[in-house]
């Protein structure tokens, strides 16, 4: 097995270094990947300004634990991992974090009145660090869970109603795009997710009661190597990140026309912030802030500029 | 998919270049600190008192006995909570210590088999015609031994090298770190290869340094 993906990677990598062939297959010119000479100046989610952005009034009585803790030192710590794009992502200087997820960080810091300080670190130390204090907050594209929310204090969680931020859908071979019309055309079928991500949850409570089998993946560019080398024949993820890939793939992958429901999830649809076991206090100044969020659809505006940042295909 | 590994190289060298220099950075501060507390723990480790002994050996035990990753997990997450004063730390800083804490149990090793290498009639020797026991090492061993010494600590930097590969998983700059940057372009599959390249040839050219050095240092025998 090992012998035919060197293969065909070898092979792969052969041909599109000898034929010069970078451009996409689609014609779609936002790509911001290889091949494209724009320069994106980055922004950094500390310099995202707030200030025509409506707010919630808040009121804070005799905080206790971690939100007096914030409120004292005057900073808020979130943890992150940045390699997933449009939510959060990171430039190539290694240091100029950005994304939809961390603006709405920024967002809440300046509701709070503090100053946001984001720690990143690899997608499965984000929860480790906030349940041993390292940070405060964890956002990292999580999703309601049941045996997270025994673990973790959870936030009610925060979508996009109208934009693709609530899209979720597969990433599937092109050839087989027409096999996959409902949910139970993925029975037998293996699915890869990244672990502990929205995308798990949905594969979980959606894919697998049709019989489909799930293969856990700790990076998501694990889960396209898997794809690409035939090992599972789906990758969950969001329809943007679909479409960025299948663009990408010189026809190769698509995304699938199968998208995963999610009104099933109630006040949990989307994702939600995680803080320790017990900050009640600061989870309920949260979710004040999230309601306002979903309210107004304020995270509509973030996740469109951080897809515009980023380069991105919108869904629609 | 995507573009090919050489266009991928040609257009994001300065980030595989930025990788590399911070990967043989990190080697060299935990090979270069953890060689400073390695010859202490070598020390401790040769100790004639018992307990003392035991306690380098536990040191030494426990460190190379289990994996860098989960040391530096414990590092960056509990060694800030088990003490407080060290709270202060980055997290960069809590990595670097825990390469170097890694790095100094091998290096320790390295020198008690060096100093053990040299043979025993050269103390005895020493001491019957008058030498001090600290004169003799100074003057007799320790130059001897150093010529078992550095070819091995230059074989600890080189896998030093490779075992900096873990300081990724914190979201250090090494050359393991460009593999994230680049997947935020969505580009999965070729810097692995890349990075793999970079790799090889940095560890095959400094291993051909240390043979050099390794013929230069057996011209004495």
């Amino acid at each position: 097995m090992f012998k035919k993906v060197m293969n065909t990677m070898m092979a792969a990598a052969m041909v599109l270094a000898m034929t010069g062939c970078s451009g996409s297959g689609t014609p779609s010119g936002t790509s911001a990947s290889a091949g494209t000479e724009e320069k994106i100046i980055p922004v950094s989610a500390f310099e995202y300004d707030t200030s025509n952005i409506k707010k919630p009034e808040i009121t804070i009585e005799n905080p206790t634990g971690v939100l007096k803790e914030i409120l004292d030192n005057g900073v808020i710590i979130v943890a992150t991992a940045p390699d997933n794009p449009p939510y959060e992502w990171v430039y190539e200087d290694g240091t100029t974090l950005t994304g939809s997820e961390l603006y709405l960080a920024k967002y809440i810091a300046d509701i709070l009145g503090v100053e946001l300080q984001i720690e990143q670190m690899d997608f499965n130390a984000v929860l480790t660090s906030v349940d041993t204090g390292k940070t405060q907050l964890a956002m990292a594209g999580f999703g309601w869970k049941k045996d997270r929310d025994e673990n973790f204090q959870l936030s009610v969680g925060y979508h996009s109603s109208t934009s693709g931020a609530s899209c979720h859908s597969l990433l599937v071979p092109a050839d087989k795009v027409g096999d996959y019309k409902t949910f139970s055309d993925f029975a037998g079928k293996t699915v890869a997710a990244q672990a502990s991500s929205l995308q798990q949850m949905y594969v979980e409570d959606q894919l697998i009661p049709e019989g489909a089998n799930m293969e856990l993946v700790a990076g998501f560019d694990q889960g396209v190597l898997n794809l690409t080398s035939g090992k599972v024949d789906a990758l969950a993820t969001s329809c943007s990140v679909a479409l960025q890939y299948a663009d990408q793939s010189n026809g190769q992958l698509a995304k699938s026309d199968v998208e995963f429901d999610l009104s099933m999830y109630g006040a949990y649809e989307g994702t939600v912030v995680a803080a320790k076991k017990g900050e009640e206090d600061l989870i309920n100044v949260i979710n004040q802030i999230l309601e306002f969020v979903n309210e107004n659809a304020i995270y509509d505006i973030m996740y469109k500029q951080a897809l515009d940042e980023a380069g991105m295909i919108d869904v629609d | 998919m995507g573009p090919g590994i050489i266009e991928v190289f040609i257009q994001y060298w300065p980030l595989f270049l930025n990788g590399l220099i911070g990967t043989l950075k990190y080697a060299f501060i935990a090979v270069l600190f953890g060689s400073m507390l390695g010859i202490i723990v070598a020390i401790i480790n040769m100790s004639k008192n018992k307990i003392i002994s035991t306690i380098g050996s536990i040191y030494v035990n426990v460190l190379r006995g289990t994996p860098l990753l989960v040391q530096m997990y414990i590092a960056y997450f509990f060694i800030p909570m088990a003490f407080p004063a060290l709270s202060f730390l980055s997290k960069e800083q809590c990595v670097i210590l825990s390469l170097i804490l890694n790095s100094s149990a091998y290096v320790s090793e390295i020198f008690r088999s060096g100093i053990n290498a040299v043979d025993k009639g050269q103390t005895e020797a020493a001491r019957s015609l008058g030498m001090s026991a600290s004169h003799t090492m100074q003057k007799i061993i320790l130059p001897q031994a150093v010529k078992n010494i550095l070819p091995a600590l230059a074989n600890e930097y080189i896998a030093m090298i490779k075992e900096t590969s873990l300081a990724g998983t914190f979201m250090l700059y090494e050359l393991m770190y460009t593999r994230t940057l680049l997947a935020n372009k969505f580009l999965v599959w070729q810097p692995l290869f890349i990075i793999a390249g970079i790799y090889l040839v940095v560890t095959m050219v400094l291993s051909a340094l240390v043979r050099a050095m390794e013929k230069r240092l057996s011209v004495s025998d």
